[in-house]
């Protein structure tokens, strides 16, 4: 029953943090709104997947995926920024 | 399962790189297409993957108990929330072809309809996953010491759930 307590746990700061990704976008946060998506899918590999306990390599890629994925979309928002 | 996830997750890496990229290039198209768009339409997609993710993992818990059975019932319930996303994503797809935002509309809502279609048939085939291995526990086809079945299709559901989390902020709220 703990792991069910872990998973919903998991869910609520999920639905927590998408609530919080359209707030912050609303003001203009970008910067906040990337930082909650990599938050968001690290607790999805650490909770849903069960990664946290699972091979490190594996937690790492899963994880890294989000990470290289949003410092992407950060560099490309402060280039537009910068453009504009 | 893991090396399958990681070929998916690269190649819609490529997808929301291009998009990324192209959104440097042409910033105001970006703004003016992201503008058609419904930020609450995206969080309701959001909650509803993210709730299917939810029941999809109650439901491998409740499996390795050797609650079979109401795992499946967990399952089938993800499916409906599913169902959920898939209607709300229909809805949007319709509106916006009914008001002439298509394919070749501008290069965001070129770039828009590949990516969201692209993790639109993800969805569908995690569904069809998720239902497969629904049946599966109804039918008690998986004992306590051979739950990779049911484990790789809920994986693959939250393989689903992560890209979204990531197209999410960079699709509807992200100006």
């Amino acid at each position: 029953m703990g792991g069910s307590l872990g998973v919903v746990v998991c869910w609520v700061v999920l639905v927590a943090l998408s609530v919080g990704t359209v707030l912050t976008g609303a003001s203009g946060l970008w910067g906040v709104v990337l930082g909650l998506a990599v938050v968001k899918g690290w607790v999805i590999v650490d909770g849903f997947m069960e990664l946290r306990h699972g091979p490190w390599g594996w937690r790492l890629a899963m994880v890294g995926w989000g990470v290289v994925i949003v410092g992407g979309i950060l560099v490309a928002v402060v280039m537009s920024t910068w453009a504009g | 399962m893991w090396f399958f996830i990681l070929a998916e997750l690269s190649v819609f890496a490529i997808l929301i790189l291009a998009f990324t990229v192209t959104q440097v290039l042409k910033p105001e198209v970006f703004a003016d297409g992201r503008a058609q768009l419904d930020t609450s339409t995206g969080l309701a997609m959001t909650l509803s993957l993210l709730t299917t993710g939810l029941l999809a993992a109650l439901a491998v818990q409740r499996v390795r108990l050797g609650r079979s059975r109401e795992g499946g019932a967990l399952l089938v319930g993800a499916l409906l929330v599913a169902l959920v996303y898939v209607g709300i994503k229909l809805g949007e797809y319709a509106h916006l072809a009914a008001a002439g935002l298509g394919l070749e509309h501008s290069t965001f809502f070129t770039l828009y309809w590949i990516l969201t279609g692209f993790h639109f048939l993800h969805v569908l085939l995690g569904m069809v996953i998720l239902g497969w291995v629904a049946v599966g526990c109804w039918r008690r086809a998986y004992p306590g010491t051979g739950l990779s079945g049911v484990e790789s299709g809920v994986l693959y559901w939250h393989m689903v759930d992560l890209v979204w989390v990531v197209l999410f902020p960079l699709v509807y709220v992200i100006g």
